[in-house]
């Protein structure tokens, strides 16, 4: 069926949809920390998806050089921020987001 | 034609002194930072020396490198700064990493690691190296501000910058992405051609306004400010000294790149988002301030409200707005590294159960200071009035230069926003001095102070002397800094 090709238009949009999805992760969510370590991923997936998609609407591989880049520095920006969980885990016993309230002011 | 690496051999010494703490740590046993410690410093000085030597012919003759990597006298007097920065950082620091149990080869590791990615972005002329700079930057600075493992503070800010960071350079990159979009290149150039020809600028409008964002998170602008003060305050005081310099400086050369060069026939668009930063962060880094009992947290509020004042110079859009903006930076890093130098030299000391760090950097750890110790006093009324902008000292021309090209452009209602907020804050800067100068010295937080080494001394003695003679010749620095960006054109 020609009319449901998917263009330009609805990749951006899906990876716009993806960028709200994970900021109302961020602000919506209340308990889990490992939950806003998944939003932040998403933001990056989010720009992924765009970078892919104008690389293929501009016939120009520079856009998809950049996505393997951003994967490499999302995988690297997961662990240190699992790390850092596990720090968390370690001295409070909990990964609750409302127990990050030691400092103040 | 061929490639040549000459023009990176700066980064590429950056990178052989990492390379060679990582494998010095993975094959010997030993724990102490000595050597990491004699390595950073001799890389950071061979960088500062293969600078000047490889890339004085840039000066005057500016070369964008296989279209990626700009190399002018901007990038020199920047990247300098950065390595210095870092230099006299470590050298504040040492006594204090070493109380602190920090004193191992990975804290130099992820320090030089940052480092080199300010380097990296300073030089960048590609969306590629710079994203790929700014993360290599950000990255290890989320470890160092957790450095303190078994500290409830340190951890809880690592994790805090993180997801706030995280999530900053996830909109820079989906500004980028955009940019991209309406470009259909990477290269900082085609923005340019893009923005001068008359076609719609709404894509670019709408990246441009993620980038923005991400930036001012970097430079910890109003409203992207919130995780400054924590931060500073439960991250180790070298690693706080660090953040609010060298990165700062890459943000603040990314920014004035940005909006000198590929953009600025977007000018109107990106002064009303700016004009808005400057003004909320003057306005908090003043007030917000008064509050504090915590001199780590009072300096992050104070280095929000000097971002404010730098966007101010860098809005006006001129030669002159830009030439104030980065003299404006080099004033800020300058008292910054001497007010963080002698907090670095009180004693700073945990509790029994390591659980908190609070004394030492607490506003009544300063009660009396004169009396216990003269130089110490001295050097931090020097920084705090430097920060406040008092004549004569360095500060005072850091503020008069952006002011006056606010002014001389017609942006009449930010100076006075500028100046009355620059009068509040002096508030807070001369209650730190009232404070260590006319109160008596509480007996019971008097403890003996750390011994520091001769070096980091007499270095921090003549910093705080520079801020002062800097200020009664700053015609020295600030011809400097015109000089480098009028041989520099795009910054």
């Amino acid at each position: 069926m020609p009319g449901l090709e998917p263009t330009l238009l609805h990749y951006l949009l899906l990876a716009a949809a993806l960028l709200v999805i994970s900021l109302v992760g961020i602000i919506a969510n209340r308990r889990n920390v490992l939950v806003l370590l998944m939003a932040v991923e998403l933001v990056l997936l989010a720009a992924n998806l765009n970078f892919v998609a104008f690389s293929v609407y501009y016939h120009d591989l520079s856009g998809q050089v950049m996505t393997a880049f951003v994967l490499a520095t999302a995988a690297t920006e997961s662990a240190i921020g699992l790390a850092l969980l596990i720090l968390l885990f370690r001295r409070r016993g909990t990964i609750a987001v409302q127990t990050l309230d030691v400092l103040k002011g | 034609m061929t490639f040549s690496l000459i023009p990176f051999l700066p980064e590429l010494t950056l990178l052989a002194a990492l390379v060679l703490i990582l494998l010095a740590t993975t094959v010997s046993p030993s724990r102490d930072g000595t050597v990491a410690y004699g390595v950073t410093q001799l890389a950071l000085w061979v960088a500062v020396a293969l600078l000047w030597l490889t890339q004085a012919r840039y000066i005057v003759n500016p070369r964008i490198v296989e279209g990626v990597v700009l190399r002018n006298s901007s990038t020199l007097l920047m990247q300098s700064a950065a390595l210095i920065g870092l230099s006299l950082a470590l050298l504040y620091g040492r006594a204090s990493l070493i109380r602190q149990k920090l004193w191992q080869p990975e804290t130099f590791l992820l320090f030089l690691c940052s480092t080199l990615g300010v380097v990296v972005v300073i030089g960048a002329y590609h969306f590629v190296p710079l994203y790929l700079g700014l993360e290599l930057m950000a990255l290890p600075l989320y470890a160092m501000v957790a450095l303190r493992k078994d500290d409830a503070m340190s951890v809880e800010a690592g994790l805090k910058y993180f997801f706030l960071g995280a999530l900053a350079s996830g909109f820079m990159l989906y500004g980028i992405s955009l940019i991209y979009g309406a470009t259909g290149s990477l290269g900082l150039a085609a923005v340019g051609s893009l923005a001068m020809s008359g076609a719609s600028h709404g894509l670019l409008l709408l990246g441009l306004f993620f980038l923005v964002s991400g930036l001012a998170f970097k430079l910890s602008a109003v409203p992207f400010h919130m995780w400054a003060p924590d931060v500073y305050r439960g991250a180790p005081t070298v690693v706080a000294l660090f953040i609010s310099t060298v990165p700062k400086l890459a943000a603040v050369v990314l920014l004035l790149r940005l909006m000198s060069g590929p953009l600025s026939p977007l000018l109107v668009y990106w002064q009303g988002m700016l004009a808005f930063l400057a003004v909320l962060s003057m306005i908090v880094g003043a007030v917000a301030a008064i509050a504090q009992t915590n001199l780590k947290r009072m300096l992050a509020y104070s280095t929000i409200g000097h971002m404010g004042y730098l966007l101010l110079g860098a809005l006006v859009g001129t030669q002159d707005g830009f030439g104030a903006a980065v003299f404006y930076i080099l004033t800020y890093v300058l008292s910054n590294l001497v007010a963080f130098g002698v907090l670095l030299s009180m004693n700073e000391t945990s509790d029994e159960s390591g659980a908190t760090l609070s004394r030492g950097s607490d506003l009544e750890d300063f009660r009396g200071l004169y009396k216990r110790s003269p130089i110490r006093a001295a050097l931090m009324t020097l920084a705090m009035l430097s920060l406040a902008g008092v004549p004569p000292l360095l500060g005072f021309y850091g503020k008069f230069a952006v002011i006056a090209a606010a002014l001389m452009n017609g942006f009449i209602w930010l100076s006075v926003v500028a100046i009355l907020t620059s009068v509040i804050a002096a508030y807070y800067y001369l209650r730190v001095i009232r404070l260590m100068f006319f109160s008596s010295p509480d007996e019971e937080r008097a403890s003996e102070f750390p011994c520091i080494g001769v070096v980091a001394r007499v270095v921090l003695v003549l910093n705080g002397v520079a801020l002062l003679v800097l200020g009664l010749f700053p015609s020295a620095l600030l011809d400097l800094t015109v000089q480098a960006l009028a041989w520099a054109r795009v910054l």
